[in-house]
């Protein structure tokens, strides 16, 4: 017992105290063991006894139950505070993330060059370097100064080395991939450096590292959200080396969000250690080609649409000639140019409709691809005309091509503007009030040699090329004759084959404007952020996307494809080309199909007279056997026959008791013949006793035919049927031979049998050939069978060709039907394609 | 991250990686929620909320993605705002997304879910060392002997007695509230 020296009294409270402590421990101990229990059972850790027991208590105790409850979801609450804790360390690190965006780089231009080596820096050799300790920095900075920042000092250096003179693209430990030109850097007399050189780069793009260098976000007083810092400097032999401003390098930064209005700011060293950000200036993106071939030039949910309905997507052939084959709604080559308008005119303000050798010329000239326009301009126009919108002597030359009316109108003007204006020609007569002092008149130049300069003018007007009268027109629908005359190998590594052209395509799409789309491809050599915002400041569907575009600020692919002159050739001549092939192709189909549908109506009418008049035959002849045989029966000579008897006459009323009316009544209805002479009481019976056939494995054939060949008849006979079972009545009279035949797909059956007589039969069908089914056919007896049941059995055949067609066709009209409103998403409900009413017959069976 | 490697991170719990990496489709839910009279903060805790849940629903075994994770956090969050939104205010809904998956797959389950909200709640009352101490073991199961030395325990006899406590201390705050509701 834990004792005391102390007095009695101290002992006895002590004691007490301890009695009354030793209480309270037995009761909190009874709490936890509890819970402790409790947790026990929840982690499955008693003993079955024990746990019989608990489970027991929770039955039968409510209050214990409640316990248990209680304790289960205080567990359920601590999950979710661990999983509330995580999600807020989560939140945390994605508002750091996004905070960084500041581009502080040190004042680089951004240019793209081609790939041939990379090297990626290793981090797994780092140096055992202490965490905050300074690095060695060289003597002088890259301007030759002594001053360093404490970024310089507390970042890690990544060291590459390599070659001066050749394209490298390096990438560091964060992700920043920078390319470097061959020959862009400059020594102290600015020329280029050849041989090894050390580049040297220092990143700072999350929080952790951008504290630790002490790198503020601020330029001057004003805050900066930043998306990165970095550093980069080349040495050789110790000595810092200068960027070629004309042959620069270029620089990706990773980011998770791509934020317009971002700016490039140059780091100034301050004496205190850290840097000031200065000189900001707007960043162009370069855009990057990748194969056009493997992007997707569709309209948006085109081929999503096809896979929903089941067609396969990925067959480019298909896809291809289903989009393309819509070209044909467009312009003169259809019907449907109410709906749809063509664009072409006013797309190719400068195309003639006419000489097609003058186009090839042109052509061909602009392969040579020579600077002579450049050498022209300059000879002959340059000392009176600024490109931009200075004036000289003359007017600045921005934006000329959208102000005049025309480029022919340029030709002339250029060649003779005197004569151009005293001809009365409008816009000459404009010029000359407007502007008193006259220009030189260059009837010396040639034509070829004017419009060598006309193109150049083109080419370097940094303004966006519109062509003219574009915006009203063709704005109901993008031509899918356009997008195949840019889709292809000529327009690779051109602004068109980047991912970021193929990402305003779909909104280009939705437009339904070509003038939008013309705006892309007439300017491929512009950075594409001013084409964004040309065509958002247009009334087109979605103008507020280009804005965004726009605010991207992606520019072109430099050192690309700069026949710009040619591409735009090429695009407006190929886009008429694939319209004329396409709409020719869509129409000698559709002609095709209401050829074979007048044909197909002239043969049913063929078949069905045919068969008419094999019926009347059949008649008459089975009708003269009757009757003469009746009369034999009757003793008596049979009368001249008086009465016509045509098909399907039925004697409803029996008059006159002509023996004649009683047999053609059993003809014509294949019953038995009782008659009684009421004269001599002689009879003359013909029995006509029905034939049952049942094909076995019927449902397994597409068609099944039954004929019977009668020896005394010309022709055939076809029975008809009730599901499985063929029957026929036959008349005793004559001599049947059987003959049936039956189709599967491209397989077919054959049987026969001469000689039927009446009763019930089950036939099993022979595999065989069509080749071998005429000869069997011909066989028969009596030609003139033999022709008319090959005849009957060709036509079957037609049928089913013909049914295989209709079913094309519907297909084809329920696929256009289907995705013309996903190509053209502003047009009203595609109207259907020319259905041709050409017969305006029904088919007979 | 394709979404089914984030399922299998939630499946072998490795919540930290992937509520970082779930963050990508916050700015979405932000907008929706902004746009239909939330605050940035409102985004915050509903996103929070939308991400617990999912991440307990693809916990279960039976779980099965039916549509994209962003379509379906989406929802979850579009739902959630909504029941909150519907109090204050009477207005048409602006949605941002189109796809969304039928509220009916998680209606139930988010109903479930707001009743653990009020056991969270009593956790985080609980003060800090015992809210540490509960989760570094429920949560985070870690060893009674590691956590002492953690947080400066003198035994693991120790740690354990106090885990005890605590766990007693959030059943009888659990308790008064419940009786209160």
């Amino acid at each position: 017992m834990p004792g005391s020296s102390q007095t009695k009294a101290e002992g006895i409270t002590n004691q007490r105290l301890i009695i009354h402590n030793y209480k309270n421990i037995h009761a909190m101990r009874k709490e936890l063991e509890l819970i402790e229990t409790i947790e026990n059972y929840l982690n499955g850790k008693l003993s079955e006894a024990d746990k019989i027991a608990f489970e027991k208590r929770i039955n039968e105790n409510p209050e214990f139950k409640k316990e248990v409850e209680l304790q289960k979801q205080v567990l359920k609450g601590i999950e979710r505070a661990g999983l509330k804790k995580s999600a807020k360390q989560s939140l945390k690190k994605y508002k750091l993330n996004k905070g960084l965006k500041n581009w502080g780089l040190t004042g680089f231009a951004i240019a793209v060059i081609a790939l041939s080596s990379v090297f990626v820096y290793n981090s797994v050799t780092k140096s055992a370097h202490k965490e905050n300790a300074a690095y060695d920095l060289p003597e002088l900075n890259e301007q030759g100064e002594k001053l360093w920042s404490d970024a310089d000092k507390y970042l890690e250096p990544q060291n590459f080395e390599l070659d001066a003179d050749q394209d490298t693209v390096v990438e560091t430990a964060d992700g920043i991939v920078i390319a470097i030109p061959a020959n862009s850097f400059l020594d102290a007399n600015g020329q280029p450096i050849k041989g090894k050189i050390q580049l040297e780069v220092k990143e700072a793009l999350n929080a952790a590292d951008i504290m630790k260098a002490g790198l503020n976000t601020k330029s001057g007083d004003r805050l900066l959200e930043t998306g990165g810092m970095f550093y980069i400097n080349a040495r050789q032999d110790g000595a810092s080396l200068k960027i070629d401003p004309k042959n620069s390098l270029y620089a990706e930064i990773p980011t998770d969000e791509v934020k317009p209005g971002m700016q490039l700011f140059e780091g100034k060293r301050l004496p205190n250690g850290t840097i000031d950000w200065v000189n900001p200036k707007p960043i162009v993106k370069d855009l990057i080609p990748v194969d056009i071939l493997s992007l997707n030039f569709y309209p948006p949910n085109y081929l999503d649409s096809l896979k929903n309905w089941g067609y396969n997507n990925k067959d480019k052939k298909f896809t291809d000639s289903l989009y393309y084959s819509f070209a044909s709604m467009f312009g003169n080559y259809s019907s449907f140019s109410a709906q749809l308008d063509d664009s072409f005119d006013s797309a190719s303000p400068d195309s003639t409709k006419k000489d097609t050798i003058a186009r090839k010329q042109s052509f061909s000239r602009g392969m040579a691809a020579d600077n002579t326009g450049e050498k022209l301009f300059k000879q002959n126009c340059a000392s009176c005309h600024s490109l931009g919108s200075d004036r000289i002597t003359g007017p600045g030359l921005k934006g000329l091509l959208s102000r005049v009316p025309s480029e022919e109108w340029m030709l002339k003007y250029i060649k003779n503007n005197d004569a151009l204006t005293k001809s009365g020609d409008q816009y000459a007569v404009k010029i000359s009030t407007f502007d008193a002092s006259q220009m030189t008149i260059f009837t010396n130049l040639s034509d070829n040699e004017i419009k060598s300069i006309i193109r150049y003018i083109k080419e370097c007007d940094p303004s966006i090329q519109i062509t003219k009268g574009s915006i009203t027109k063709g704005s109901s629908g993008i031509n899918p004759a356009k997008i195949k005359a840019i889709w292809n190998e000529k327009f690779q590594n051109t602004s068109l084959a980047t991912r970021e052209f193929a990402e305003r395509l779909p909104y280009i799409h939705n437009t339904c404007n070509s003038a939008i789309l013309d705006l892309y491809i007439n300017n491929i050599d512009k950075d594409m952020y001013l084409i964004d915002s040309t065509a958002g400041s247009w009334e087109v569907t979605g103008y507020s996307k280009f804005q965004e575009f726009a605010a991207r600020r992606d520019g072109k692919v430099k050192n690309g494809n700069i026949n710009v002159w040619l591409l735009k050739r090429y695009y407006e001549q190929k886009s008429k080309v694939y319209a004329e092939a396409i709409a020719k192709t869509q129409n000698d189909f559709w002609e095709k199909q209401s050829h074979a549908d007048l044909k197909a109506g002239e043969k049913r009418m063929e078949h069905s007279e045919k068969d008419v008049a094999r019926i009347q035959d059949n008649f008459k002849k089975e009708l003269d056997i009757n009757l003469d045989d009746a009369y034999r029966q009757l003793g008596r000579k049979r009368p001249k026959p008086t009465i016509e008897a045509p098909y399907g006459v039925h004697i409803a009323t029996i008059g006159w008791l002509n023996v004649d009316a009683y047999v053609i009544e059993s003809t014509a209805n294949r019953t038995t013949l009782n008659y009684t002479d009421p004269q001599d009481g002689k009879k003359a019976i013909i029995k006509y006793e029905p034939l049952n056939v049942s094909i076995q494995d019927y449902k397994n054939y597409d068609r099944v035919l039954v004929y019977l060949l009668p020896e005394e008849l010309n022709s055939f006979m076809k029975v008809e049927n009730k599901n499985e079972v063929f029957e026929e009545k036959l008349n005793e009279l004559m001599t049947y031979k059987m003959v049936c035949i039956a189709y599967k797909g491209e397989e077919s059956f054959y049987f026969s049998q001469d000689n039927v007589k009446p009763c019930s039969l089950s036939i099993s069908l022979i595999k065989t050939t069509n080749a071998d089914i005429k000869d069997n056919v011909n066989k028969l007896s009596k030609r003139s069978q033999s022709k008319a049941l090959n005849d009957e059995l060709n036509f079957m055949a037609f049928e089913k060709e013909e049914a295989k067609r209709q079913v094309e066709v519907a297909k084809i009209n329920e696929l256009t039907n289907r995705i013309g409103p996903v190509i053209f998403p502003c047009m009203a409900p595609a109207p259907a394609p020319p259905v041709n009413d050409s017969t305006g017959i029904e088919s007979y069976q | 991250m394709e979404d089914q490697k984030i399922i299998d991170l939630i499946k072998s719990q490795k919540h930290d990686k992937v509520f970082t990496t779930l963050y990508k489709y916050f700015p979405v839910v932000k907008k929706m929620i902004v746009a239909n009279g939330g605050r940035s903060e409102d985004a915050e805790d509903i996103y929070q909320e939308a991400l617990i849940f999912f991440y307990k629903k693809a916990s279960d075994p039976d779980f099965k993605l039916t549509s994209s994770i962003n379509t379906y956090l989406y929802s979850i969050a579009r739902f959630m705002w909504m029941d909150q939104f519907k109090k204050q205010q009477k207005q048409a809904f602006v949605d941002i997304e189109k796809e969304q998956v039928n509220e009916l797959e998680f209606t139930a389950a988010i109903e479930t879910e707001n009743q653990l909200k009020l056991a969270e709640k009593v956790i985080s009352e609980l003060g800090e060392r015992c809210k540490e101490l509960l989760i570094l073991f429920y949560f985070q199961s870690k060893k009674l002997r590691d956590i002492a030395t953690k947080m400066g325990y003198n035994s693991e006899n120790t740690a354990k007695n106090q885990k005890y406590k605590c766990l007693e201390a959030a059943k009888l705050k659990l308790k008064a509230l419940q009786t209160n509701d």
